[in-house]
């Protein structure tokens, strides 16, 4: 086991790697375009080509791209993602700021879509062809074609003229969740809902199409054979193992979760990092957008080890293979 | 002009409101220094539906129907924080006082610093005094002596002390003096400065000879020539006196702790992008000023805070109706009539002075040539664009006719009344089909079917000038058969700054900043070596007029050589073919009170006037 | 697709030696309707999409700029308030009626006019994008896989985690440098769905590389050309079709996020009128109801056609 992780491990390094490399390179190329973007809106230079000279002196781009990269490798294995344009605080510090509330929000909304779509992924499976399972599976095709953001307009419209309740929505009404439960909770309810079935629905299909792998399985035949009762085959025997494949999306779902957000976010103001992410590209604060691109890729990459190694940790097939 | 503070009483004065709501999309970065004076600060809302104050008497005839001020009200009650929509933590091109073009940023400066005089009354154009004991005493058109009132002491608290014990240990509770108005003043025509050229006022401190200080609280200003705007000058929006010791080796003061006035509020917190946060200056000098009209011991509230707006309507909506602020203003005006209908609040108009306007290129210059020379081609594109449909699209419905110089500067523009019997201004569906007629006309005569496909640089931001664009050249095409092709600007006002300078757009499309004296109105963009002048527009007569208007030192008189000015650019000129306005509907809370508007940026003093009613019933559940 | 190489079935194996030979198209086309009577709906919808889109011009009923006035109740001549001096006011946020079938955007505009013009841009981009994706995909795919090895391995990474990166961030990064027009988000797209395409293509390529046959081919000296042209790209063709259509849906599903925040280009879209809808849906949800239902509808005509595709062509790539 200890191999595997080292083995892992190591395979990741040139990975990250690559992805800051790919960032630089995307952010760093910085386009005639993107300078003066940021030119006129963030110096108070007296005409342009000051102005643009100024951003170049400041973000580096002035010097010959070899040396803009060991620079920006040596500054991100610091961790020093450089200093938002707006703010002039570093990167990193306004990223913690705002991390909490997004770090609620995927959380609530894999709850919600564990809630919704474990359950009726067994359902569907265990009932097979029914008219159930079509009902179910016909939902979740509609699911999974609906854009998160229109669901949570029509959650809304129903929440106003049904319930004729609107959760707060300004950025200052954000409590976490510590300091006020309910409110936090008021906030985060829509989008949380919005976004976790519409993420729900890919966990569903994957959950189904894997249960009834196992459902068809020897040793499940074995276990019906010997008479237990239904809800004992399916929890003990078939869902554990159905369960693995999932993982490997969980994976997957965290950077679905994190651009899900960031429309729902923006939509819902919550001071997360999506919304973050959309103000500074608005206001051209492209450190803060390079940066919020890099994080987001180096944890995926760790995430992807992590459920690599939890794969394995199931699966002892896969360690010694 | 006596001295003294002056409060509008008139008859017909309606309840309005000034805050102002900018959305994401509509923020837009200042003009360049050197002053091609383009779209600055976008702002908002707009929208019709304004009522009328129960009781308040009908406007007077001839003035605008909106006619604005705001009614001071005696105090009830203290205490207690201001809870508002503001842009003023936006942290854009500088928070130097004297260098920043951006109208959020000098409002936060107009809580902080001081400034001789001041416009009680935007609207009405009423100058009052500030730092100084009166309107200055004027000897030979020439002289100016200004008299600072003794004690005007420079805020202190102890987190003050703590920011600038290694900046400038001596200033905090220090007296301004005569030697700080005079270096506010010199610091912005200082052409050894690094900074000399994002002073783009130097064009009116220009017009200072020489400053003479007689002792510690009188000053001599001599200007070189009559200048008739140069009260003004000491009132005008960024016309603050900050003290020396401020600033740093390059020449700027770019940082939240060197804010540091002697007004009405001190800066507390200051996050940007979130909040900016002032407490009350219980030591400010002009405190007592208005205890006759019931306010003493001002600011009257413990200080306030202005959110950074980052959502958007639904949000703002939320927050006003749980009271998390007291006022706030919107975009569609049938939203906030059922939102007052339902709060029994009424929606109160705040047509602000900035404007939508297309710059005409009327004569070739090196970097481009323009088939626009002809006058009747500008007109004709004056009288096709139908206004009534641009405002109700772009603005709401919310919206005012513009004519050279905003109708709500009353002392300087033509009325709406009279403008709204202008060609192109005319509403009525008849007048409109002459107008296009006309525009028709014209166009054929001066050989528009020649003109080939033009490009028009519009801005990005507002968002409603993008989104209107198609609809400007649909009409463009459908009346004179023009073609047109856009040049977003999407950054907001680089493309056009820059061309501007350069000379080069022949048309644009786009907002652009309000003033308060008709000598920024006219004299920068129509004079033949005004800094604004991206026209390539040389015109003798003009030119003999805003050089008339500027010496004038008789009030009525530069008035009358106002409405001539204005009259001659509607006739003879149309090279800025100015469009419509916002009005901008609010609402606030009944307890909000003695709360005066203002017609752009640049007037938080008037913070210093509001009380909150705590006895009023709906101050009730309103988060502390 | 862990563990799914080892699964072929020894029927897919016989078909292989033979070149395929496909049945009429007519004949395959309507057993598919029957059949998958989902995946039927799917590209019925998606010929919708393709009329309206070419036949907007007819189809709309106005233009797509084309505004509304109506008389204004509140019109008094002699008044100067900005509600009451003009005598019309445009027709903005009307509720569906007979002349507007969608009612009207805040703007006066008919929606439904402005959804038929606005397939234009789903189409357009949705179908170049990945059409360039897929050339692109399949050259990566092929090669990669064909050549094996370190070359192999270094790609494969790189496109796992470009895969998991998440599609939408890449695109915001894209707009902050580039600036937004159509072309610069196709081919944004593109690159993003390159990846899923070069890994299907890459997993046929290995199984096929190891077939008998292909290794006769070898040795009867065959080249390496030839091989992938005559052998292995019909073998890829099947599942790329399905990828291709499922992936259409994504893409659409993308455009319309960056549209809805407000990084699209200039010009019509669903994604920004649904963001245009959203302001006022509390008191008129029409525009936000229809558009939305536009993408809505598309993405999922796609899905459903593709997952019949699927079904019919290739239930090895069954999930």
């Amino acid at each position: 086991m200890r191999a595997y992780i080292i083995s892992r491990l190591l395979l990741n390094i040139p990975v990250v790697f690559l992805a800051i490399t790919l960032v630089f390179l995307a952010s760093h190329a910085m386009t005639d375009y993107a300078t003066r973007r940021v030119a006129s809106s963030l110096t108070g230079a007296a005409n342009l080509e000051e102005a643009i000279k100024q951003v170049r002196h400041e973000l580096g781009t002035d010097r010959a791209l070899h040396i803009q990269y060991l620079d920006y490798i040596g500054d991100v294995l610091r961790g020093d993602l450089g200093d938002s344009l707006l703010t002039k605080r570093p990167v990193l510090t306004e990223l913690k700021d705002r991390l909490p509330p997004s770090i609620e929000l995927g959380i609530l909304d894999l709850v919600v879509a564990l809630t919704v779509s474990v359950p009726i992924g067994i359902i569907s499976a265990i009932r097979q062809d029914s008219w159930i399972d079509y009902l179910l599976r016909f939902l979740a095709i509609l699911w999974l074609a609906i854009p998160s953001f229109y669901l949570a307009v029509i959650l809304l419209i129903i929440c106003f003229k049904v319930i004729g309740w609107t959760p707060p929505l300004t950025v200052t009404a954000y409590h976490n969740f510590p300091s006020d439960p309910v409110k936090n909770l008021q906030m985060l309810a829509l989008p949380a809902i919005a976004g976790g079935i519409a993420t729900g629905a890919s966990i569903m299909r994957l959950l189904r199409s894997q249960m009834l792998e196992v459902l068809r399985q020897d040793y499940v035949r074995t276990a019906w054979a010997k008479g237990l009762r239904e809800r004992t085959v399916v929890t003990r025997h078939a869902l554990k193992n159905a369960l693995i494949p999932v993982l490997t999306i969980a994976g997957l779902l965290v950077g679905v979760l994190f651009s899900g957000n960031v429309i729902l976010e923006t939509m819902f103001s919550i001071p997360g990092m999506g919304l973050f992410l959309v103000t500074s590209i608005r206001q051209n604060d492209f450190p803060v957008v390079d940066g919020i691109v890099l994080v987001v890729a180096i944890v995926l990459v760790f995430t992807n080890l992590a459920v690599d190694l939890t794969y394995a940790w199931l699966d002892p097939r896969i360690r010694y293979g | 002009m006596k001295g003294g503070t002056r409060v509008n009483r008139d008859r017909g004065y309606w309840q309005d409101l000034k805050r102002r709501r900018i959305s994401r999309r509509r923020l837009l970065a200042g003009a360049a220094a050197a002053g091609a004076g383009l779209a600055v600060v976008g702002l908002t809302a707009c929208g019709g539906g304004e009522e009328e104050e129960p009781g308040a008497a009908s406007p007077v005839p001839g003035a605008s129907p909106t006619s604005v001020g705001g009614v001071l009200e005696p105090v009830g009650t203290t205490g207690g924080f201001i809870h508002w929509y503001s842009y003023e933590s936006i942290p854009l091109d500088t928070l130097d006082p004297h260098q920043t073009q951006i109208g959020p940023t000098y409002s936060l400066h107009s809580s902080v610093f001081s400034k001789v005089l001041k416009y009680d009354d935007g609207y009405a154009g009423l100058i009052g005094r500030d730092l100084a004991e009166g309107i200055p005493e004027i000897v030979d058109d020439l002289t100016y002596v200004v008299k600072i009132r003794p004690g005007a002491t420079f805020h202190d608290t102890p987190t003050i002390r703590d920011n600038l014990r290694d900046i400038a240990p001596a200033l905090p509770g220090r007296e301004l003096t005569a030697e700080d108005v005079k270096y506010s003043i010199e610091r912005q025509i200082n052409t050894d400065s690094p900074k000399s050229a994002l002073y783009y006022r130097a064009s009116q401190w220009e017009s200072v000879d020489k400053i003479e200080i007689v002792d510690d609280y009188t000053l001599r200003i001599t200007t070189k020539r009559p200048t008739g705007p140069f009260i003004h000058y000491l009132a005008d929006t960024n016309a603050f006196v900050v003290a020396r010791e401020l600033v740093d080796q390059s020449d700027e003061m770019n940082d939240i702790k060197r804010m540091v006035g002697t007004g009405p509020f001190m800066v507390d917190r200051y996050v940007p992008l979130q909040v900016s946060r002032a407490v009350r200056n219980p030591v400010w000098f002009a405190k007592d000023d208005l205890t006759e009209q019931g306010l003493p011991n001002r600011p009257l509230v413990d200080g306030y805070e202005a959110y950074f707006y980052a959502g958007d309507y639904t949000a703002m909506e939320a927050a006003f109706r749980s009271k998390q602020v007291d006022v706030f203003g919107t975009d569609d005006p049938d939203t906030m009539k059922r939102l007052g209908d339902e709060l029994g609040l009424t929606v109160a108009t705040a047509p602000s002075t900035g404007f939508i306007n297309t710059r005409v290129l009327c004569d070739d210059s090196p970097a481009a040539s323009t088939p626009f020379k002809d006058l009747r081609l500008r007109k004709a594109i004056h009288l096709a664009v139908d206004r009534n449909r641009m405002g109700q699209q772009m603005l709401k419905g919310g919206f005012y006719p513009v004519g050279p110089v905003s109708a709500f500067v009353r002392k300087w523009g033509i009325p709406l009344n009279e403008l709204a019997t202008k060609p192109g201004y005319r509403f009525g569906t008849q007048e409109r089909d002459e107008d296009v007629a006309e525009a028709k006309k014209l166009w054929e005569a001066a050989g528009g079917s020649a003109v080939g496909k033009m490009v028009i640089t519009h801005a990005g931001i507002p968002g409603y000038i993008k989104d209107f664009f198609p609809q400007l050249q649909g009409m463009l095409k459908d009346v004179l058969g023009l073609e047109t092709e856009g040049d977003l600007d999407a950054t907001g006002y680089t493309k056009l700054t820059q061309g501007a300078l350069e000379k080069r757009l022949v048309l644009t499309f786009n907002f652009d900043n309000g003033w308060n004296d008709l000598d920024d109105w006219v004299y920068p963009y129509y004079h033949s070596k005004g800094t604004k002048n991206s026209f390539n527009l040389s015109d003798a007569t003009l030119d003999g007029m805003l050089e008339a208007q500027r010496a004038e030192m008789d009030e009525g008189a530069r008035q009358q050589k106002g409405f001539e000015i204005q009259d001659y650019l509607l006739e003879n000129t149309l090279a800025m073919i100015c469009w419509v306005g916002p009005t901008n509907p609010e609402l606030k809370w009944s307890y909000f009170r003695s709360y005066q508007r203002s017609p752009w940026f640049g007037y938080n003093f008037n913070l210093a006037n509001i009380w909150l009613d705590h006895d009023d019933p709906n101050f009730q559940g309103r988060p502390a | 697709m862990v563990g799914r190489a080892e699964e072929v079935e020894p029927s897919a194996l016989a078909l292989e030696w033979a070149p395929a030979k496909t049945p009429s198209l007519w004949r395959s086309l309507g057993r598919f309707m029957v059949r998958k009577p989902l995946g039927a709906f799917g590209v019925t919808v998606i010929v919708v999409l393709i009329v309206m889109a070419v036949g907007a011009p007819v189809l709309a009923r106005y233009g797509v700029e084309e505004t509304f006035e109506v008389p204004n109740p509140a019109y008094d001549p002699s008044s100067l308030d900005s509600g009451a001096f003009s005598p019309t006011v445009i027709d903005k946020q009307a509720s569906p009626t007979m002349s507007h079938w969608f009612g009207t955007d805040n703007f006066g505009r008919d929606t439904y006019a402005r959804i038929v013009w606005g397939a234009r841009r789903t189409l357009k981009v949705g179908l170049l994008s990945l059409t360039v994706g897929t050339v692109v995909g399949i050259l990566i795919g092929l090669t990669s896989a064909y050549f094996s090895g370190l070359v192999d391995t270094v790609v494969q990474r790189f496109m796992d985690t470009f895969q998991s990166f998440p599609a939408l961030l890449f695109l915001l990064l894209l707009v902050t440098v580039f600036e937004p027009s159509e072309l610069s988000l196709t081919m944004g797209l593109a690159i993003v769905s390159v990846p899923s395409i070069s890994r299907i293509v890459r997993s046929v390529v290995l199984q096929t590389r190891e077939m008998p046959y292909v290794e006769a081919a070898h040795l009867i000296g065959a080249s390496h050309l030839r091989i992938m042209g005559r052998h292995i790209l019909p073998n890829v063709m099947a599942p790329i079709i399905v990828i291709f259509t499922i992936g259409v849906g994504a893409v659409i599903l993308a455009e319309a996020s960056v549209s809805f925040l407000g990084f699209g280009p200039p010009g019509i879209s669903w994604g920004q009128m649904l963001d245009t809808g959203r302001l006022f849906v509390l008191t008129s949800p029409w525009l936000a109801l229809f558009s939305g239902g536009a993408i809505t509808m598309a993405v999922l005509a796609f899905n459903l056609a593709g997952d019949a595709l699927r079904d019919v062509l290739d239930p090895r790539l069954r999930m």
